[in-house]
């Protein structure tokens, strides 16, 4: 594609050749005994973006709070524009510089845009009053330069995730004289178009001489935005490219320390009875609206295949799924047919007894449920299964039960009882995957399995995705990732603004082909 | 209060994860040697400042039958909070259900066995009626039970006109002010606590089979409390005619709930709604069925505890049950309760209720002030908290 070979020209320049703003020398930290990060050495010039990449847990999130403040380190030094620096705080940090966009959004989603880019430092008049109209100029002018086009005294919750994300980075921007910016997987809620937009954009930051710090799990991206790359694994810098423009390969191999399994070929199963078919399908916003996120879709699901559901975000995939398992707020209209009921789930407890399943999207919100552990994780769908009488639990049958599911899952630790949110993202959905996979459904419908899932365990969940289609039960894989479409499904089908825009089987499918159909450019 | 999880997006793999836990396992033993502690402090200070008064079968008797109501309601509104819901209305409610037992015996003459079950029936109605709003309507249970501290007690005030209902007969008083007579009340200490142990042990062996790390010193620690505990129980109930019908109730509940939250399906989802309960109703739990079961629950507690505090006063009075909720939800907080709901237990808010009686109790004794016992009561409370959330921080 000619536009990143026009990037690479810009990057290559834009690096300057002088000492580095920020230096690490073997920088560590523990949390309770427990090493955390040894021994890193990092440097980031004025004007490059360096990215940082390895699997979760390797440290990459542990080493951008203590450079931006949010941790001390325990041991090495930092230097900041050759001066040593200590932090007394993310404030300290962003004072002198050093500005961190985390992977979450923090927004408060009711208060406008412009309050949320200026949030802590809004201009004020002498009598402590905020002066909204220098609000409004600031905002409409970081806006600009960001090219989103919104009114700053409208809520945020009105712009897409995207934009949010947009506006997040213009605001940290603002903060301060920004010398160094830290990316936390800042496309991982992009669509394609939206990430090249945002590259775009940070070119004209590396013109204003900022170092960048990027960290990503699409490798793929990286050519387009990095001038140079760092890979981590286990708290450790293992290994330094000069270049980011050489092969992926080498990178996987770098985080995973190994060769990556081969994604395994094989021929499409579609022949299947049909587990799940929808037809007309219409999801209404909320009770009585006129607005719909699925306008008129129809779709077939047979047994044993993959089918994969591509679109961009707020195509409506997620709503259809929702919809189907009984988990939308609003009104569903359309002719729904589980096996060979037909019949419209109105919770998901309905749906569960009907054999479906759903891993959601949001997994920190609607998936795990914090502060309980793995086993209880686990059969939160499913606990009346091991229970006498639908009453009392019989323990010793469930913990057999989720220790043989965590011993399929490859569950790392392989522990029952520690605490959910103590695993690594990719472990996490793990635990989710066991969940359903305790309910033996029929239909599972995975909503971006992946996401922010590490490249080990992603391999692991596409195996348990084939091997579940390959038992039988059917699999609706809603995703945004292209490869992981293009690779692990049977069948695809593409959504566009609430409706079935293509469908492609899995050998002549092109990326083209996939894009045109989510963008509503086919037909 | 325990906020023991620890965000782990700092990622360091494996390793780090075997850490959390074993973190979170060495908090819950040091709230548990905190409340050792500082019942063994409470305890040397009242008896020194009270000249040995403290310390003696007779006032330790009285004590525990004082915390016996508290106890019960706090284990009851623990399940609530644990549900990520609460109850206001507790003091009312009790109150009611108070008036309720006191018309049956005292102006009906009814005999005590439909007194006791139509106490009871008022009080399920009472939790219905606030499940009904805060499921079918979706009212917050903060506002629904505020709702109901305010009207239950109106209506018991205005069916007595606030006045005082006594007496009761002596057999319904039974109820809670009799004794267990000193031999059987040994023999069933020891049955309690063979069971006990029995219990414990066998827990033991089976986490040491599933898991290959059980602390030998934690069970050892476990049974020496264990022991200790029924030797000063044994020592009080023997120096002071025996066992309170009262204790024979708390225990009976206690246990009933905490195999009702430990062993059931109930009591596993109700720790997984309150702790995501967006995610329990994605993965099908019940959420309403839980709730009503929840308030439907604590009514019946309403109903044991306006039974009890009626035998126990011989009467039924306007102030009844006055900050009985905040007893509750103080003991239900000290015990390892959180607010934000999916933590806590049911023995630890029992705990906590003791704490909080054996407070009241010294300072009666000491002839503090019964203003300045509101002021310490929620000085204790707030320390109590700042303390928990201060080991916490330090050790997440």
């Amino acid at each position: 594609m000619s536009f990143v070979m026009e990037e690479q020209a810009a990057a290559s320049t834009a690096a300057d050749t002088g000492p580095p703003v920020l230096q690490l020398r073997g920088v560590g930290k523990s949390f309770g005994g427990v090493p955390a990060l040894a021994d890193v050495d990092l440097q980031v010039r004025a004007g490059e973006v360096v990215a940082v990449i390895g699997e979760n847990g390797a440290g990459k999130s542990t080493l951008m709070k203590i450079i931006s403040g949010v941790h001390e380190r325990d041991g090495g030094e930092m230097l900041l524009g050759g001066q040593p620096a200590r932090f007394r705080g993310v404030r300290d940090a962003e004072t002198q510089g050093i500005v961190l966009v985390a992977q979450e959004l923090h927004v408060a989603p009711n208060l406008s845009i412009a309050e949320n880019m200026f949030m802590g430092m809004l201009p004020r008049t002498r009598l402590g009053f905020v002066e909204n109209a220098k609000l409004h100029a600031m905002a409409l002018e970081r806006l600009a330069f960001f090219g989103v086009d919104a009114d700053p005294s409208a809520p945020i919750r009105e712009l897409s995730p995207s934009a949010q994300r947009l506006v997040t980075i213009a605001s940290a921007l603002s903060k301060s004289a920004t010398r160094i910016l830290i990316l936390d997987e800042p496309t991982a809620s992009l669509t394609q178009g939206e990430a090249v937009h945002l590259f775009e954009r940070m070119k004209q930051i590396r013109a204003q001489k900022v170092g960048c710090i990027y960290i990503t799990h699409r490798l793929d991206e990286i050519a387009q935005v990095a001038d140079r790359i760092v890979v981590m694994r286990n708290g450790r810098v293992v290994e330094h490219f000069e270049s980011a423009k050489g092969p992926i390969a080498p990178l996987v191999r770098a985080m995973i320390g190994r060769d990556p399994e081969p994604g395994a070929e094989r021929a499409a199963r579609t022949g299947g009875e049909v587990a799940l078919s929808i037809k007309g399908l219409r999801v209404h916003e909320t009770f009585g609206a006129k607005r719909c996120r699925v306008a008129g879709a129809d779709l077939e699901l047979r047994r044993g295949e993959i089918l994969g559901l591509f679109g961009l975000v707020g195509a409506g995939r997620t709503e259809l799924a929702r919809a189907v398992f009984g988990a939308w707020p609003g009104t569903v209209e359309g002719q729904i047919r589980i096996g060979r009921d037909t019949v419209t789930p109105r919770s998901p407890r309905e749906a569960i007894a009907l054999g479906l399943a759903m891993l959601t999207e949001d997994r920190k919100r609607s998936g795990l449920i914090e502060g309980q552990t793995v086993s209880a994780n686990i059969s939160a769908a499913s606990v009346s299964e091991v229970a006498n009488g639908f009453t009392f639990i019989n323990e010793a049958e469930e913990v057999a039960r989720n220790q043989a599911l965590i011993e399929r899952l490859d569950l790392r630790p392989p522990r029952l009882d520690f605490k959910v949110e103590a695993f690594s993202g990719g472990n996490q959905q793990k635990v989710l995957l066991a969940r359903w996979l305790a309910t033996k459904p029929d239909v599972l419908i995975v909503d971006e399995p992946t996401y922010g899932v590490d490249i080990g365990a992603r391999y692991e969940i596409y195996r348990l995705l084939r091997e579940l289609a390959a038992e039988g039960s059917a699999v609706l894989m809603i995703s945004s990732d292209m490869s992981e479409i293009l690779d692990e499904s049977d069948r695809i089908l593409v959504m566009y603004k609430g409706r079935i825009t293509g469908e492609f089987d899995r050998n002549t499918a092109t990326r083209q082909q996939l894009m045109a159909a989510a963008t509503g450019e086919s037909k | 209060m325990s906020s023991t999880s620890t965000p782990s997006k700092l990622g360091a793999g494996p390793a780090k994860a075997a850490a959390a836990p074993r973190r979170t396992g060495k908090l819950i033993d040091a709230r548990a040697l905190t409340m050792i502690v500082v019942f063994v402090v409470l305890a040397v200070v009242f008896n020194t400042l009270s000249g040995d008064i403290f310390l003696t079968p007779r006032n330790l008797s009285l004590l525990l039958r004082q915390a016996s109501i508290v106890a019960i309601v706090a284990a009851g509104v623990s399940i609530l909070m644990i549900m990520g819901e609460i109850d206001l209305s507790i003091g009312s409610s009790v109150y009611l259900c108070g008036v309720v037992a006191a018309t049956m015996q005292h102006t009906y003459q009814l005999p005590i066995l439909p007194t006791v079950a139509i106490t009871i029936g008022a009080g399920l109605l009472m939790g219905l009626w606030q499940g009904v709003w805060v499921v079918a309507v979706g009212v917050p249970s903060f506002i629904v039970t505020l709702a109901g501290l305010l009207a239950f007690r109106g209506i018991g005030f205005y069916a007595t006109e606030a006045a005082t209902i006594a007496p009761v007969s002596d057999e319904y008083s039974a109820l809670s002010e009799a004794f267990v007579s000193v031999p059987l009340t040994l023999v069933l200490l020891g049955a309690a606590l063979v069971a006990g142990c029995w219990y414990v042990i066998r827990r033991h062996r089976v986490m040491a089979a599933r898991t290959g790390r059980a602390d030998p010193t934690v069970l050892t620690l476990k049974l020496g409390v264990m022991v200790a505990t029924a030797a000063a129980l044994a020592w009080i109930f023997s120096g002071f005619r025996g066992l309170p019908v009262a204790l024979l109730w708390v225990f009976v509940i206690g246990l009933a709930l905490w195999v009702l939250m430990t062993k059931t399906v109930f009591g596993r989802n109700a720790y997984l709604t309150g702790s995501n309960r967006e995610a329990s109703v994605l993965a099908g739990i019940p959420l309403k069925r839980q709730l009503y079961f929840g308030f439907v629950l604590m009514g019946g507690l309403y109903g044991i505890a306006g039974t009890l505090v009626t035998a126990r006063l011989a009467a039924s009075t306007p102030t009844t049950g006055m900050y009985m909720e905040l007893d509750a939800i103080a003991g239900a907080v000290i015990g390892g309760t959180a607010l934000k709901g999916g933590i806590g237990t049911i023995p630890g808010a029992i705990v906590g209720a003791v704490l909080l009686a054996t407070i009241d109790n010294g300072m009666s004794i000491l002839n503090i002030s019964s203003f300045l016992q509101l002021v310490i009561k929620g000085m204790v409370l707030l320390f109590a908290l700042a303390f928990d959330s201060y080991m916490t921080k330090r050790r997440g």
